[in-house]
């Protein structure tokens, strides 16, 4: 059976090196002939200027092994939105005549509709690139990044609530047919319907955030205060939810990291503790020799499949 | 005789349909409530309750026209609450 991509989410503030970890790593793996496509969820993006790319599409080919993507939420909204009003379109015919299209596009200023934009541009990204081995996600700064991840769980409750609310109406609805010895109307109820596909596909994207689900998510942080705190918040907020953090990636680390010692989080070994460097981490040639070094390699290999 | 037959079965009929809705009164009432409540969850935040996260009211909204109807029905017997409820359980 084939395999879902390996996904590997980066969070953490913004500046703290996000981007550039997620380029190393892929520049790293697809060097190791692994298919791998870096995303980039932050809709200030600036994946191609790391690798000098200048281009008008929102894709590149870097290489044979690597895809680089940049993703307009904006796009996104607009393109999901516009299934949203074919669909009412064809249940509400008498609406078509108003210029649905001009009325709804001002839902794209709906609070909430941001991360669902990029939730529903992860959707079409995991399938466009099931078929790779490694998928690297940048992703947005962390006010963002978080209500992206708790958009499933928290509309999930929303959509359990509604399904049991929608089953005791149907549930009053038949036993009045029944008294008035009426033939139950046999036709499935369209809304019960729409939500139970929704929880389903709710169920099967927070699935993909998990261990379980092939994923890992990782914070960058670097060695000063404001990150540190920034990180341990997000830390804590994942905690409360069922998705865990896999680690931590010490970025800038510097000589004086005991410090950080002193929040119990980061007792476990960082995952990956990298130096800044003495050169601009900037375009393909600089990334790969950086990422060549011993401690990232070690940190690579570890992504690396353990069976091959 | 026949038409005796026919006329108790009538009656017959018709006690047995009015037992039936006084039944099932209070209950499709109570299904009306539970169906406007439904509504106002899904649909609310369109009128300004905080309500369901926007692309679940999005992703409904194709399939409530007959909510939304019902909705703006109900605005009308909102402003007697008491008269629709002594009605339903058939006081005065």
């Amino acid at each position: 059976m084939k395999k879902d991509a390996r996904k590997i989410f980066y969070l953490g503030k913004g500046g703290a090196g996000k981007t550039t970890i997620a380029a190393l790593t892929a520049v790293a793996l697809s060097q190791k002939k692994y298919p791998t496509a870096l995303i980039s969820m932050d809709p200030a993006h600036n994946l191609f200027d790391i690798f000098q790319i200048q281009s008008t599409h929102t894709t590149v080919d870097l290489s044979a092994n690597l895809r680089l993507e940049e993703i307009d939420p904006a796009y996104w909204l607009k393109k999901y939105l516009k299934t949203i009003e074919e669909q009412i379109s064809r249940s509400y015919h008498y609406l078509t005549s108003l210029g649905l299209e001009k009325n709804l596009q001002i839902l794209r200023y709906a609070p909430g509709l941001e991360e669902y934009a990029l939730l529903y541009a992860y959707k079409a990204i995991s399938e466009k690139y099931a078929g790779y081995r490694y998928l690297i996600i940048d992703m947005p700064p962390t006010a963002l990044s978080l209500r992206f991840f708790a958009l499933p769980q928290l509309s999930q409750i929303w959509l359990e609530q509604l399904v049991k609310m929608r089953k005791t109406i149907l549930e009053k609805a038949k036993i009045i047919e029944n008294i008035h010895q009426k033939r139950a109307d046999e036709v499935p109820d369209r809304i019960l319907k729409k939500l139970n596909s929704l929880i389903e596909e709710n169920k099967k994207i927070y699935s993909q955030f998990s261990p379980e689900g092939n994923s890992s998510l990782y914070i960058v942080m670097n060695n000063d205060k404001l990150s540190v705190e920034e990180s341990v918040d997000i830390f804590e907020k994942f905690q409360t939810s069922a998705l865990t953090i896999s680690g931590f990636i010490l970025n800038k680390a510097g000589s004086a990291d005991e410090w950080l010692m002193t929040h119990k989080v980061f007792r476990q070994p960082f995952i990956l503790k990298l130096h800044e460097s003495s050169k601009t981490l900037i375009g393909l040639e600089m990334l790969s020799e950086f990422s060549s070094g011993t401690a990232f390699q070690t940190y690579i290999s570890d992504l690396m499949p353990k069976n091959e | 005789m026949d038409k005796l037959i026919v006329f108790l079965r009538r009656k017959f009929q018709f006690l047995n349909n009015l037992t039936r809705r006084q039944a099932t009164g209070i209950l499709e009432w109570e299904r009306s409530e539970l169906e406007n409540i439904f509504s106002l969850l899904v649909l609310g935040s369109f009128i300004g309750l905080p309500g369901t996260p926007t692309q679940i009211t999005l992703e409904l909204l194709p399939y409530m026209e007959k909510d939304l109807i019902r909705m703006v029905n109900k605005v009308q017997t909102a402003s007697g609450p008491v008269s629709e409820l002594f009605s339903n359980l058939s006081v005065g």
